[in-house]
């Protein structure tokens, strides 16, 4: 008798500790989800507007988008990941110009393909939490050929989400691009690293416009 | 993957190549220190994969790229997909038999369904009915199963012809042309022009992207082996097969290190 009290007894501390918590930590979880997700459907949506816009020319579509990625990347943190261990090997100076170029970089790479948007639109299809308290937003461009998996991994920076990655296709932007740096710097040293990023972020990105025009 | 002409000694002369291959690649894992972490390639034959990287590449834009490129000026978008459907569905072989040594019973059930499917109302694979069902597409391939027993990939390699691979990867595919089902009645040289179809048919699907990454990537030769690891990564993983219903499970922390900046990296090297 007295056993099957004492269960009932810290069954109902138990029930009743849950139903005291679970207000505070369920809706936490689920709130800062929502806002990340908010986040991504809101900068996709400004991506795809940018992109819909057939009065304006590509070089301001890709200020355009350049200035979209400053609001929402956190490019100090992509910056200090992409580098790894080799951030340390730059300058206070050199961090700086790091940091510029790589966002002029990234820019010119990914605004490539400015003007041959057809019909995509962007689906967001969940969310995922991850450790140290940043959260994946799952979507997918749906388009005419097959869907394009796109993540989004996010952190907040005083209370607001930001991009660290971008995984397209299970394949993400930071390991791929640390995995070239590295090979870089260890073949080249960081002056080489700045000099490619330079040349990358200049010609790259012209070069390619001529090559969209002409297909 | 097939080399000579009378059929008796095709045979021979495959599984005769297929065991060379597999003692070499077995004989290069073993020589290879095995040091490996989530986001650092193991690639301790860098100068011989790089100069086989080179050797592909020039093959490939001599002679595989400007040959896809008619090819994707010459047939319609339709025509691409119809081809890599047939490509896709014939692979239900080596699918459907990875899925069951992986044991995963739902997976091989989708792939036969899509494969009976595919094949009757798909007209020999050419529409994928399956997709549309819901039956999603999902490839296994020997590499992947040998990867879920456990077994490690290796040093990376980059293969003449074939391109990025390992040395389990590598027996895998190995295991997977000898899964697949070959028409023993039709003559090589057929064969040979089927394959090519393929390749080229494939290679026309990635003319941008191919493109694009040799344009804006720092160093080409790093990007396609961490394309490759991340690649084969995920489909081990099988995160794109549930996708839909949400994956749930948290990141190991192997992965996460990647969004880990140590300020103390200096410190741990010296």
């Amino acid at each position: 008798m007295m056993k099957t009290q004492s269960n009932r007894v810290a069954t109902l501390a138990l029930f009743g500790a849950l139903t005291l918590f679970a207000p505070l930590l369920a809706p936490f979880s689920a709130q800062a989800n929502d806002e990340a997700i908010a986040m991504v459907r809101q900068t996709s949506d400004s991506v795809l507007l940018i992109l819909r816009d057939e009065a304006t020319d590509s070089a301001t579509k890709k200020e355009r988008l350049e200035a979209l990625l400053t609001e929402h990347a956190d490019f100090p943190t992509i910056s200090k990941l992409v580098m790894a261990r080799n951030w340390k090997l730059l300058s206070a100076e050199e961090q700086t110009e790091f940091s510029l170029l790589f966002r002029k970089y990234l820019t010119a790479t990914y605004g490539r393909n400015v003007d041959s948007y057809s019909d995509e639109t962007v689906k967001i299809t969940g969310s995922r939490d991850e450790a140290r308290g940043d959260v994946t937003v799952q979507s997918k461009v749906m388009r005419s050929g097959d869907d394009i998996l796109v993540d989004y991994r996010l952190r907040q920076f005083d209370g607001k989400w930001r991009i660290i990655d971008v995984v397209a296709e299970r394949i993400s932007m930071v390991s791929n691009l640390r995995s070239q740096f590295q090979e870089v710097v260890s073949q080249g040293g960081t002056k080489k690293l700045i000099a490619l990023l330079r040349e990358k972020s200049e010609t790259g990105g012209d070069d390619v416009l001529g090559t969209a025009a002409t297909k | 993957v097939k080399t000579s002409t009378s059929k008796p000694l095709s045979t021979a002369a495959r599984v005769a190549m297929t065991l060379a291959a597999a003692m070499t690649m077995v004989v290069l894992s073993a020589a290879a220190p095995a040091t490996a972490t989530a986001n650092e390639v193991n690639d301790p034959f860098e100068g011989f994969n790089r100069a086989m990287f080179k050797f592909n590449d020039g093959l490939d834009r001599w002679i595989l790229e400007p040959v896809a490129k008619g090819w994707d000026f010459v047939v319609p978008e339709q025509g691409q997909t119809a081809v890599r459907n047939i490509f896709a569905n014939a692979l239900f072989p080596v699918d459907f038999t990875n899925e069951l040594l992986q044991w995963k019973p739902k997976g091989a059930a989708v792939s036969l369904g899509r494969f009976v499917l595919n094949s009757t109302l798909g007209v020999g694979g050419i529409f994928d009915h399956g997709d549309t069902m819901g039956l999603e597409e999902n490839h296994e391939d020997f590499g992947q199963t040998f990867a879920v027993w456990g077994i490690g990939d290796g040093p990376y390699l980059m293969l003449p012809f074939f391109g990025p691979s390992n040395p389990r990867d590598g027996i895998g595919m190995l295991f997977d042309s000898a899964a697949r089902v070959w028409p023993y009645y039709v003559e090589d040289e057929v064969i040979w022009g089927v394959a090519a179809v393929g390749v080229i048919n494939f290679r026309a699907g990635l003319i941008d992207e191919i493109e694009t990454a040799r344009e804006t990537s720092l160093d080409y030769y790093s990007f396609v082996r961490n394309l490759y690891a991340q690649r084969r990564a995920a489909a081990i993983e099988n995160r794109d097969v549930d996708d839909a219903a949400g994956d749930d499970s948290a990141a190991s922390d192997d992965a996460d290190d990647l969004y880990y900046y140590d300020e103390n990296y200096d410190e741990d090297s010296e």
